[in-house]
């Protein structure tokens, strides 16, 4: 019985990995209003409940909504993340907020085990397998003094956002919201945020023409979990029997570096720039430890794009430009200015990774 | 049909004598007037030689049988003499494998599996054509086999490679990709989306890249 049912499930979450392929823009509200609605004289099962439509609010609202939302709650759930193209990546999370402090335990439920754990910004990932913990600051995870101040306004010249009506998923009914990017630099999202918490239980990234490139959903979720603070605390602390490895980062500044940008692209800011260790070994060039590879990082304040600036002659190329698209990440690879060779990843189309790339300029 | 299955097997009795006298002559009177039966015969025959390493001798009788060209069975067992049979030698270098998902997927619907076949096939062209890094693969079968694809280096400008898909099949991608993919995923907390979604986002599907 329950194997049935759990066979079934599963088949409904692949048919729902495909489905959206061929949803468009705004068939959304038209598929929630086509749901069958109970009987009105039904005396037996659930009764028939008027759903109160999502508030109206603007864009910043409603991020400081979903924002705030992981500051307030404990959970624990099922996590999964579906391609358009059929990979499914599931993970299990327990999430607990007390005060300023937030923890999570994320636990890999697909691929190689391994378990990563946060405390604000810091995070450290046990890959059990190597017997390797990777320890990092994630510099802007939960600080975003702009949303807190009321909102960044540049936001709002780049995006819109609109109700889009009601729905449930993982047993909750959520508010649904569609976020329009204004220009064709960006990708759009679609956000399932339950009705009391605001959390974020389901997102969509979305194309221009409204294809769903991505997504990702609680599958089951428990929004009233006991989780205890101290004891993720104890596993984050457990690092005994692992080989902690720390990211080799050194922070420094584009301009120090001797590269610039020739204007401003698309309401992209940077966000931080540093010369990271790479551990893959370059396959030509003098041996030793290889060259650091320069990250330079910007955000619209939704979407991010990591520029990698590396010597062109460290490893053999095919070509002098390589795109490639995976879900809702686009990449580019481009020789510029002879020498060089730039490695462009960002959740946003192609084209914005190009207009990166032509106004790249070199200071020395 | 099944007689002429139970006929074989009784031809093949009498060839090996192990038929009485009386089912001998009958199966023998039947044969001169069947084709089908005179055929078996023939191939019986021919089966039995070859196991015996005496092909040759009766050889002769099963060609005209089969109407084959007389010189047909001589060319045919001189290539076969030619052939040098040897055991299969381990690859150089472990092909790349399939990622056990693939095996253990088996609840999931056909379609899908064939959807991450796809993925793979797709990702081998991008190992070798797309992000271009050659001789990633070391020197195994498939390099050589990816190398025809990448061959003309110096022509290919920009190669544009839809990879829309099945990151799972990411073990045959460069490393250094991988690297700097991760590297993203690190630093693409900087959004309002980041948190909470975003960052259960990346730590779900980070693991697709080790």
């Amino acid at each position: 019985m329950s194997f049935a049912s759990g066979a079934d499930n599963l088949r409904r979450v692949v048919v729902g990995a495909l489905l959206p392929l061929v949803t468009a823009v705004g068939s959304c509200s038209g598929a929630l209003a086509a749901q069958p609605q109970p009987p009105a004289q039904a005396t037996v099962g659930p009764s028939p409940v008027v759903k109160p439509a999502p508030p109206e609010l603007d864009l910043n609202q409603w991020l400081l909504r979903l924002h705030n939302a992981s500051s307030r709650k404990a959970y624990v759930g099922t996590f999964v993340v579906m391609s358009a193209a059929g990979g499914m990546y599931s993970s299990r999370i327990w999430h607990v907020c007390d005060g300023d402090v937030q923890m999570e335990r994320i636990d890999a439920l697909t691929g190689p085990p391994r378990s990563t754990l946060r405390r604000n910004d810091q995070v450290i990932t046990f890959l059990p397998e190597l017997r390797v913990a990777r320890a990092e600051k994630r510099e802007s995870l939960g600080v975003f003094p702009n949303l807190r101040r009321g909102g960044d306004p540049a936001l709002a010249n780049l995006y819109q956002a609109s109700a889009q009506g009601v729905d449930r998923v993982a047993g909750f009914d959520a508010d649904v919201v569609q976020i329009q990017p204004k220009d064709a630099q960006r990708f759009g999202y679609r956000i399932w945020s339950e009705k009391k918490s605001g959390l974020v239980v389901k997102i969509q990234t979305l194309d221009a023409e409204g294809r769903v490139l991505e997504q990702a959903a609680f599958s089951e979720l428990d929004l009233d979990a006991n989780v205890k603070m101290e004891k993720l605390a104890q596993m984050m602390a457990a690092t005994n029997g692992y080989r902690v490895e720390h990211p080799d980062l050194t922070k420094t500044t584009a301009q120090q570096e001797g590269w610039a940008l020739k204007g401003p692209v698309a309401g992209f800011q940077t966000v931080s720039c540093y010369r990271r260790g790479m551990s893959a070994v370059p396959m030509i060039g003098p041996k030793g430890p290889p060259e650091p590879t320069l990250q330079w990082t910007f955000s619209d304040g939704l979407a991010t794009v990591s520029l990698f600036i590396e010597p062109y002659d460290r490893q053999p190329r095919a070509a002098d430009e390589v795109q490639l698209s995976m879900g809702a990440t686009q990449t580019l690879g481009k020789r510029v200015l002879g020498d060089w060779w730039v490695t462009l990843v960002g959740e946003v189309p192609a084209q914005t990774l190009k207009l990166f790339v032509q106004n790249l300029e070199r200071l020395k | 049909m099944d007689r002429m299955l139970e006929n074989r097997e009784l031809i093949s009795d009498l060839a090996d004598g192990r038929l009485d006298d009386a089912d001998a002559a009958k199966l023998l009177a039947q044969m001169s007037a069947d084709d089908d039966a005179a055929v078996s015969w023939d191939i019986y025959h021919l089966s039995r030689d070859v196991l015996r390493g005496e092909w040759g001798m009766a050889a002769g009788a099963a060609d005209a049988a089969l109407g084959l060209s007389p010189d047909f069975m001589v060319r045919l067992r001189t290539r076969l003499t030619e052939e040098r049979i040897e055991p299969m030698e381990p690859l150089p270098q472990p092909m790349p494998v399939m990622p056990q998902t693939l095996q253990a997927e088996a609840a999931n619907q056909p379609l899908f599996r064939w959807r991450m076949v796809a993925g793979l096939a797709s990702v081998v062209a991008v190992a070798a054509v797309g992000w271009g890094v050659m001789g990633q693969l070391g020197s195994g079968r498939f390099s050589e086999q990816l190398a025809v694809n990448s061959a003309p280096t110096s022509g290919v400008q920009a190669v544009t490679v839809s990879l829309p898909g099945d990151e799972r099949a990411v073990m045959l991608r460069d490393p250094r990709l991988d690297e700097l993919l991760a590297a993203h995923k690190q630093a693409a907390g900087a959004s309002a989306l980041q948190t909470p979604a975003g960052f259960l986002r990346n730590a779900t599907f980070e693991g697709a890249s080790r």
